[in-house]
């Protein structure tokens, strides 16, 4: 459905279907609070991942409501779709 | 109780520590043994209490290097706005005729975009559609 919040509904049609193509992805936080997404595939490189998980990062702390008090970011974790979860430690991403 | 299956066996991270980003990526990677080739997926607990209305966390993100799927895209525009959704590479463009099918039970796309003036149009297939779409 589209949603003018997700940029889905707009004049720039050009650009919208050219962003969706090209890897957008849209997220929503579900009851507990947690947020998951598809970021790439096992193939990529480890920068193309990288790069991605800093960029859905970025993203959620664009996305940070206005009523959210203490720690926003509390855990992070990677996984494949039948791999092991991986904990990844947030303080690693600000160096 | 049954034993794991080797796959399970084979995994070769501690489950309670918190991995580096590199490491992390790098042992995803090493760590998706199924056949075929699997999506990498992230999961982030947010300090927000989703109940209340002011601290939903939701948006879109345009990742660097794309999903790694082919998203199918459909468009309802007009005129010269569908001809630009064309040139940019849309599956399905139209307008009401395009409403017919997808009421009729076309769905084979992943991803709507509309323009402002179709709304109203695209706002009779809220149940087709669904939130996800």
């Amino acid at each position: 459905m589209p949603n003018p919040k997700v940029g889905t509904v707009t004049m720039n049609v050009g650009q919208a279907v050219k962003d969706a193509k090209g890897g957008a992805v849209e997220f929503r936080v579900e009851k507990a609070g947690i947020v998951h997404a598809g970021i790439g595939k096992a193939s990529f490189s480890e920068e193309a991942l990288a790069a991605n998980v800093r960029a859905m990062l970025e993203a959620l702390n664009r996305a940070k409501p206005a009523g959210a008090k203490g720690a926003y970011v509390k855990k992070i974790s990677l996984s494949s779709t039948m791999g092991p979860g991986v904990k990844l430690d947030p303080a690693s991403l600000h160096a | 109780m049954a034993k794991a299956p080797k796959r399970i066996q084979a995994w070769s991270i501690d489950r309670e520590r918190a991995y580096p980003l590199s490491e992390a990526i790098a042992a995803v990677k090493a760590n998706a043994k199924a056949k075929f080739d699997e999506t990498v997926e992230i999961a982030v607990n947010l300090g927000v209490d989703p109940r209340h209305a002011d601290q939903q966390v939701r948006g879109v993100v345009n990742l660097p290097a794309g999903t790694g799927r082919d998203v199918r895209v459909a468009v309802f525009a007009r005129g010269p706005k569908a001809d630009e959704a064309i040139a940019a590479g849309a599956e399905v463009v139209g307008a009401e005729d395009l409403l017919q099918r997808v009421q009729d039970g076309f769905t084979d796309f992943d991803r709507v975009i509309a323009t402002p003036d179709m709304m109203a149009l695209v706002g009779r297939l809220g149940k087709v559609l669904g939130p996800a779409a």
